[in-house]
């Protein structure tokens, strides 16, 4: 351990200027057991124990213009690094610039080296931001693709879908996850396309395929890429399987869906009548500034008979009204609606003591209890 | 991670009902019959002969009755004594014992048959929901409860809307191939009690399958069931979350739609278990919202609907619209008793459904009552005192 300390610190000292302007890879580089778990969901063929000094050197030559690849390494194994950098990104819900810059520099890599996949990503960021690439450059991009879109290249019929969607033509979008679908129908990738394409269909108000589509979605792809499908599961549930839609809901909560409070709020409040839950739902919706959270969390809390709570609540939504003139009306309606709750939770004040005058009055006022008669013995 | 662009479905947890809608007098009921278009519709569907009750063994509507899983609703004593009696063959000093020995035949014969037909019910049910392409682990009226709501939405936007994948007859036929379990104690009784098996059934008439009931038993039966709740509001919305513990243990002890025996409903109230009872309710509810669905899609469209007397009988048993002294098997096989049964249905209906995409309003269920608002429960759209239903009922006879 200690050697190994000495290694680092000798390495660090004797690196590049550039490298020493970073900060060494072992600091920003994530957990083994968490990095072990991504390489096995993306069936990876080498070990951490054979990627981890790859990674090292393609970030020590990050800024050169071509990274070094030892012998034996294949594009696809180039692309399961990327993969692993954009999994812990998504993962820790945080972006390292340093981890992103070196994702990239593996994508240009693995583009080099001829993954088809590595190509078309490339070609579809040109496609996206036409204005910030050279005529040239777009117009390369459009032949790669054309190319990959002829050899019927599966990621390339999504980005395709994926760009038609951007530019709001959905029934094109369609069209190209179908065909994708014809391609791939099993995996990750197809999750995510069944979700996008539930979406459609209940945006028409094709209920069934939606629901079917929905639950292919979740069925292929992990929660935090599949949350939307999770949400719109729980609203065609809602009114026929509450139980169902609150498990799918809950989920949707797990992963910070901002929606998802609120309706699990009202249904906790008003159809399964845990009040307690209700609150702590409402409570995590008014971190985040929903009104309706506020509006359940006060009910709630004059239910309960917590009129402290309820006062507090109140002129929070006071404030809020305050800066938001769209609010200012909502709430007004609010408080005609609740007149009598409004008025009996502003009796009770939000602190332990109301005035520090009637404490003051009080503890004069209070008679003095002597410890010989206090429990009246 | 924030929801972009999500579509907010409004959530329906209260009442949009008002309180007009109950009939409580004789003056209410011409505002009914002027106001409510449903109860209008149905009156004018009873009138044209849209809507018949047909006597057992006629051709009814195919795929709305299931007789074979229903008990018979005239016992035929009379008719085989008169028989007999007729009977040139039979000497005279045999008759009376010829007369109750082809009685007992025929009440075996019933048995058998009601047994075999309890068996071809659950056989014949057996993978309906793969057949209908459902999933097997969710139960199959909350399935048919989603299907509906899907329906209704696209009849509103004026969609084609997906017909249910089953029909009545098949969603009836699902719901009563439970009665199969009642057949091993029944054969072991049949084999402790040989032919005093039909005293024992008389006694104990739950013991039998649902089809081999006597009326005389299955008068019985309706005793334990009536609707003796009469301090809910119908207009309140309640969840099966909602409604006091009481109040839930109660209607499952008397529901006739679902049997949960006595030990696990003493079970769950002693360890306070409120998940399992709660959900049973609510299957109930969607139960019977799907059965008047069916009923009332096939009475509004334009072909006449050709309702059994057992089917008929099953329907006020079911939403528990009689009352402990009344015998239904008798009302049902008597004009004025059979038009009193089918106006309870008529007032029934017009109560839940009036103003619904069902019936051609604008509604849907879910948004006119709320999510499983079991407060409406086998609420009959009555008063609930005699006197006064009993009046109303004569006005709407004279209407017609």
């Amino acid at each position: 351990m200690r050697y190994r300390s000495i290694y680092c610190f000798a390495r660090r000292y004797t690196s590049t200027r550039s490298q020493v302007l970073r900060p060494s890879f072992n600091e920003i580089f994530p957990q083994k057991r968490m990095v072990n778990r991504i390489l096995f969901e993306l069936d990876s063929r080498l070990s951490f124990g054979k990627l981890y000094p790859l990674f090292e050197l393609a970030y020590n030559n990050v800024d050169s213009e071509d990274i070094p690849v030892t012998s034996g390494i294949t594009a696809s194994d180039v692309m399961v690094m990327k993969k692993v950098l954009e999994k812990v990104r998504s993962r820790t819900k945080s972006v390292n610039r340093h981890l992103l810059k070196l994702e990239n520099v593996l994508l240009d890599k693995a583009a080099e080296m001829g993954n088809n996949d590595a190509v078309s990503l490339l070609a579809f960021n040109v496609l996206k931001n036409p204005s910030k690439n050279t005529s040239d450059d777009v117009l390369h991009a459009k032949l790669l693709i054309k190319d990959l879109y002829k050899r019927k290249h599966h990621l390339t019929m999504k980005l395709t879908g994926d760009l038609a969607l951007k530019a709001g033509d959905n029934s094109q979008a369609e069209t190209y996850y179908r065909r994708f679908l014809e391609l791939e129908s099993d995996t990750f990738l197809a999750g995510e396309v069944y979700g996008q394409l539930g979406q459609f269909s209940f945006h028409k108000t094709d209920l069934i395929p939606a629901e079917r589509y929905f639950l292919k979605s979740i069925q292929y792809s992990p929660l935090e890429y599949s949350v939307h499908s999770y949400f719109y599961l729980a609203q065609i549930y809602m009114n026929s399987d509450p139980l169902k839609a609150r498990t799918l809901m809950e989920n949707c909560a797990t992963q910070g869906y901002k929606e998802s409070f609120k309706a699990l709020g009202f249904l906790e409040m008003n159809y399964f009548e845990n009040l307690y839950k209700a609150q702590e739902w409402f409570k995590l919706g008014m971190e985040l500034f929903e009104l309706e959270c506020f509006i359940g969390y006060f009910d709630c809390c004059a239910l309960l008979g917590e009129w402290a709570l309820a006062n507090k609540c109140f002129k929070s939504l006071e404030k809020i009204a305050e800066n938001n003139s769209h609010y200012k009306s909502l709430v007004k309606q609010f408080v005609e609606a609740r007149h009598d709750k409004v008025k009996r939770a502003l009796a009770y004040s939000p602190g332990p003591f109301p005035k520090r005058e009637v404490v003051q009055n009080a503890s004069k006022k209070a008679p003095q209890i002597s410890k010989e008669n206090k429990w009246n013995l | 991670m924030l929801g972009r662009g999500a579509t907010i479905k409004l959530l329906r947890y209260s009442t949009q009902a008002h309180k007009a809608a109950l009939i409580d007098g004789t003056d209410a009921l011409e505002e009914r019959l002027r106001s409510n278009e449903l109860l209008k519709n149905l009156k004018c569907k009873y009138q044209d002969n849209q809507f018949q009750v047909v006597e057992d063994g006629d051709e009814g509507s195919q795929h709305l009755n299931c007789d074979k899983s229903l008990p018979m609703t005239v016992f035929p004593k009379q008719e085989i004594f008169d028989k007999v009696m007729r009977d040139n063959k039979v000497s005279q000093w045999r008759k009376p014992l010829t007369q109750w020995f082809r009685l007992g035949v025929h009440m075996m014969k019933y048995y058998k048959d009601g047994l075999r037909d309890t068996y071809r019910v659950a056989k014949d049910t057996r993978n309906l929901v793969e057949k209908c392409e459902l999933d097997p682990k969710t139960p199959l009226v909350t399935q048919l409860c989603k299907l509906i709501e899907f329906n209704e939405i696209a009849t509103r936007q004026k969609k084609d809307a997906t017909a249910l994948p089953l029909t009545r007859k098949q969603s009836v036929m699902y719901h009563r191939r439970a009665q199969v379990w009642k057949l091993p104690t029944f054969f072991i009784l049949a084999l402790i009690f040989e032919e005093f098996t039909a005293v024992v059934c008389y006694v104990f008439p739950k013991l039998a399958p649902h089809n081999c009931l006597t009326p005389g038993a299955y008068q019985k039966v309706c005793r334990t069931h009536t609707n003796d709740v009469t301090s809910w509001n119908p207009i309140k919305y309640q969840s099966p979350y909602t409604i006091s513990k009481s109040s839930l243990f109660h209607i499952l002890r008397r529901t006739p739609v679902a049997h949960i025996s006595k030990w696990k409903l003493k079970i769950y109230d002693t360890m306070n278990i409120r998940k399992n009872p709660s959900e049973t309710l609510m299957r109930i509810h969607q139960y019977l919202f799907i059965d008047d669905w069916f009923l009332l899609k096939d009475i509004m469209d334009d072909n006449p609907t050709l309702l059994s007397r057992k089917e008929l009988v099953n329907c006020i048993f079911e939403r528990q619209l009689f009352s402990a002294d009344e015998d239904l098997n008798k009302m049902v096989n008597e004009e004025e008793g059979r038009r009193l049964l089918i106006w309870r249905l008529f007032a029934y209906w017009s109560f839940r459904f009036d103003g619904t995409v069902t019936v051609g309003g604008g509604q849907l269920f879910v948004e006119k009552w709320g999510v499983n608002n079991v407060a409406i429960l086998n609420y009959s759209g009555l008063v609930g005192n005699k006197q006064l239903d009993k009046k109303i009922y004569q006005s709407w006879r004279s209407n017609l």
